[in-house]
């Protein structure tokens, strides 16, 4: 269990990226949805141990993850949302490089663990090649490995399907769940039905602020019969965008759809539709700064 | 477009820190060659003038030894940069010939090339202007002998040099290989020089030196004081054969590489290369292994081995890396510049004894290891910024003095890489020339006294890369550091209790070995290694850790846990002990 009180944080040049965040994370997988800039990687590099938050706290079973940092850090398998690598160094010599970092010492254990991560996220065959020569996507799974070594039970992965083709990208979620039924997992992503098919508890950030929190099909449930849909005529858009709350503009065809969030038949030639997460994420951040609405 | 490129190139070079060394170290080398009074050249003796034209075409035709060094820096640099910085695909797209690419980069790297042997007859003539020099064997400067000798001998020279830089590091995409060509070709140079030497048909030896410096001497041989002193060798003969037979071979060379060139991503595959590799299983037929249980260490022996590791990862990293490469071969070749141009000691050939090895080694070094210090220190510390690795290993819990340690440690390890290849340099030099005395426990002994002034620095450099908490702040305040060290010595502020790491000279006589001039140096050693701790220590508290820099973020994170105060507090201590030592001492200044 992870909570999360009170969080503040302001940068430098003035941006503040976290207002008072509090969240409590239980075991399990637990997605964070927001726009770019919203306070996410801030919010997941201050859990990590990474940044000083100005004011607010973070335990961990009881542990203060600001204070007491070092043991913290133990407990931690942390994926940076940009993540680099020495392009002139092995796979595995890499991987080998931060599991001693980490504190598997022992050479032989060592081994297993590196061996058995490559494994993992299906890079065992490149592991003796360069990591100049990985491609995106492959050196996003070095990433990932390297996040996984010693059975975190923090495991903060900020973006971890960005540049995932689908089949990996569905590798990476199936272990993610695995290994999140005991650890809490907190992952960032801007995939919506990922949070939708895998995380029993997420929240929405936006402007540094939570606007939700909740479980994903609570959270759906609560917009029942409220989310609309009519394909429109170009022309038309802008005066429906004056008149309704526009959750989302599609293309369809060529055509735009919108869904339109109303209590009640918004008229002519709109239908009902089942709403899903991605209609909660746009009602959420077409709101204005509203005071948190807890649904579940 | 072609002169688009060449002007691209330019700004980049000017805007380039290595450019300017190499070219600060190449105008010091030709003013050394030419206003020293401990080498004496090609003949310049009695009535020969120092600055005779048979001396300048000489002198810039032996320094050709030192371009081939020259080419593979630039030329060898600016050829594989699209490749190292992956810029090459954002120009493989536009519709520029390949032609022009090219040569736009082969231009750009052999007009650096010609503009730093520009500095080092800058450095002959400015060294001929000395005061110190005999008024009397100075004539006026023979400007005709410097644009001959660059039209004929220089220029030529680098073509061909660049030529092969060039066809190898379009061929290989390597640094690495790169540099073993350069000094594969450099070695063999020499061998053919060696074999040819003493060979009845003279004109074999003037034909197979790239330099063209034996067909130049054959021209010379039997000329008088007078002539070396006005005339200049005739384009004619041997020497326009060798001349033409390798701006032939440059042309094969160029050929060759624009034929090899490749724009595609992998560049020139050999067949002996294994063919493609087993395609990646579909995700189905992956394992599923279970991962397996460990214990995370933090106990001291984990911390031990982490702090081994992190020396050794990072001394790999660093000692393939072309840097470090190209100032091991500098200090090599100024060495082997010096040994050679100074074995003469007022005319009197010098036993190559081991007293003199180590003293040229370290003389020859000393401006590199400064180098590479500075340097290393900054890219060391600074590995996992800039390689954007720190966000993942400043969340593991290994403690901070780990990556201080390790990383001091793969610096000083340099330091030791550059001494034992000079040593076994300067070894095998001694057994070539028929000296076998080597006297292997003076090595030792001498290379550890040479050692620790580097040390300390070392640890300088780490400190102020630490604290200033920016790689080019870093590197600017040790600049200041060693100019302000430069400027108390003009200021005779040179006591050694205040100049940091300074300590009393060690001379050493084949007699008595270092006698009794060991005992306070070692104790200003001693004094200087605990202000190093103690800066060490301040170091570790403000190790950077995390996103944020700012000092205020590294000042209370340090508030959290005090480790570092004892070790600072050893300093005083140490202090008044050398301190009566240095009373009874001499306070020379050294280093
Ligand atoms: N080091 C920094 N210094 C100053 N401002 C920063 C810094 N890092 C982030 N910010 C600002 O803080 C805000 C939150 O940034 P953050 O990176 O946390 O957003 P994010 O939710 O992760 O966005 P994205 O989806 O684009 O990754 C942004 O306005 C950003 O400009
Ligand atoms: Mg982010």
């Amino acid at each position: 269990m992870l909570e999360i009180r009170d969080l503040s944080k302001t940068y430098a040049n003035g941006v503040q990226a976290l207002k008072s965040v509090s969240l409590d994370i239980p075991k399990g997988m637990f997605g964070l949805l927001g726009p770019n800039g919203a306070g996410k990687s801030t919010l997941m590099r201050t859990i990590a141990t990474l940044q000083d938050a100005d004011s607010g706290s973070v335990h961990l079973d009881g542990l203060d993850v600001l204070v007491e940092k070092d043991e913290a850090r133990r407990r931690l398998g942390y994926l940076p949302q940009e993540f680099g690598v020495y392009p002139k160094v092995r796979a595995e010599d890499m991987l080998d490089h931060f599991a001693i970092l980490k504190g598997v010492v022992d050479r032989k254990q060592r081994k297993e663990v590196v061996q058995g991560l490559l494994r993992q996220v299906n890079l065992w065959d490149a592991r003796a090649r360069k990591l100049g020569g990985f491609s995106g996507g492959m050196r996003q799974r070095f990433g990932i490995a390297q996040a996984l070594i010693g059975q975190p039970s923090l495991i903060i992965v900020d973006e971890p399907t960005a540049g995932l083709d689908p089949e990996e990208r569905n590798r990476f979620l199936n272990l993610l769940a695995e290994i999140g039924e005991k650890v809490v997992v907190i992952l960032s992503t801007h995939i919506v039905e990922d949070v939708t098919d895998l995380c029993p508890r997420m929240a929405i950030i936006a402007g540094g602020q939570v606007r939700l929190t909740g479980e994903p099909h609570e959270t759906i449930r609560s917009l029942d019969g409220r989310v609309w849909r009519k394909t429109v005529r170009k022309q038309e858009l802008e005066a429906i965008q004056a008149t309704h709350v526009v959750l989302s503009t599609r293309l369809v065809g060529g055509q735009p759809v919108i869904h339109v969030l109303s209590d009640a038949y918004p008229g002519d030639g709109f239908e009902a539709v089942a709403p899903d997460l991605e209609d909660v994420y746009f009602g959420e951040l077409r709101r204005q700064a509203a005071p948190v609405a807890a649904a579940a | 477009m072609l002169g688009h490129l060449l002007r691209f190139e330019r700004r980049l070079l000017l805007g380039s820190g290595l450019f300017w060394i190499v070219a600060l170290v190449y105008g010091a080398i030709g003013f050394g060659a030419m206003a020293s009074d401990n080498v004496s050249f090609g003949g310049g003796v009695g009535n020969v003038l120092r600055n005779a034209p048979a001396v300048v075409v000489t002198l810039l035709g032996a320094f050709s030894v030192i371009s081939v060094l020259l080419a593979t820096i630039f030329v060898g640099g600016i050829a594989l940069r699209d490749f190292e910085q992956r810029t090459a695909e954002l120009f493989f797209v536009t519709p520029m010939k390949k032609r022009d690419y090219l040569l736009g980069r082969f231009g750009g790297g052999l007009l650096a090339a010609i503009g730093i042997m520009l500095m080092l007859a800058l450095g002959l003539w400015v060294g001929s202007m000395m005061p110190w020099l005999d008024a009397t064997r100075l004539g006026p400067t023979p400007w005709t002998a410097y644009l001959w000798s660059f039209v004929v001998l220089v220029i030529p020279n680098l073509l061909f040099v660049s030529a092969l830089m060039f066809l190898l590091a379009t061929a290989t995409r390597s640094m690495l290989y790169t540099y073993l060509g350069a000094i594969a070709f450099f070695v063999l140079w020499q061998m053919s020089d060696f074999l040819t030497r003493d060979l009845d048909s003279r004109w074999i030896a003037a034909l197979v030196d790239p330099s063209g410096s034996n067909a130049i001497y054959d021209h010379m041989r039997y000329w008088s004081s007078a002539e070396l002193n006005s005339r200049l060798p005739e384009l004619t003969g041997l020497l326009l054969a060798n001349r033409a037979l390798w701006l032939g071979i440059t042309a094969l060379l160029l050929i060759g590489a624009f034929a090899l060139f490749r724009v595609d991503r992998e560049g020139l595959v050999l067949r002996r290369r294994k063919q493609a590799e087993a395609a990646a299983p579909a995700a189905s037929t992956a394992a599923r292994v279970p991962l397996v249980p460990v214990a995370l260490r933090t106990d001291r022996a984990a911390q031990w081995k982490q702090y081994l590791h992190q020396a050794a990862f990072d001394l790999r990293g660093a000692v393939t890396g072309a840097p470090f490469i190209v100032m091991l071969l500098l200090g090599l070749l100024l060495t082997f510049s010096v040994l050679k141009f100074s074995g003469v000691m007022y005319g009197t050939e010098l036993y190559p004894v081991t007293r003199q090895m180590l003293s040229t080694l370290s003389g020859s070094l000393n401006l590199f290891l400064v180098i590479v210090v500075t340097f290393y220190a900054g890219e060391l510390i600074w590995r996992e910024r800039s390689m954007r690795v720190s966000e993942a290993t400043d969340a593991f819990p290994a403690p901070n003095w780990v990556p201080l340690a390790g990383k001091l440690t793969a610096l000083l390890g340099l330091i030791v890489v550059l001494f034992a290849a000079g040593a076994l340099f300067t070894i095998g030099y001694q057994i070539a020339s028929g000296y076998t005395t080597i006297e292997p426990m003076l090595y030792v002994k001498g290379i550890a006294l040479e050692i620790v002034p580097f040390v300390l620095m070392a640890v300088l450099a780490v400190f102020l890369q630490v604290v200033s908490g920016n790689k080019f702040v870093g590197y600017l305040l040790m600049i200041v550091y060693l100019v302000s060290r430069f400027a108390m010595t003009m200021y005779d502020f040179d006591h050694l209790l205040y100049r940091y790491g300074g300590a009393s000279r060690t001379p050493y006589s084949d007699m008595n070995g270092y006698g009794h001039f060991i005992g306070p140096h070692l104790w200003f050693r001693a004094y200087w290694a605990a202000f190093a701790v103690a800066l060490l220590a301040l170091a570790a508290a403000f190790w950077p850790r995390g996103t944020s820099l700012a000092f205020r973020d590294r000042v209370r994170e340090r508030a959290r846990g005090c480790a570092a105060d004892r070790a600072a507090s050893c300093w005083p201590a140490v202090w008044s002990r050398s301190s009566r030592s240095a009373a009874g001492s001499s306070t020379t200044p050294m280093c």
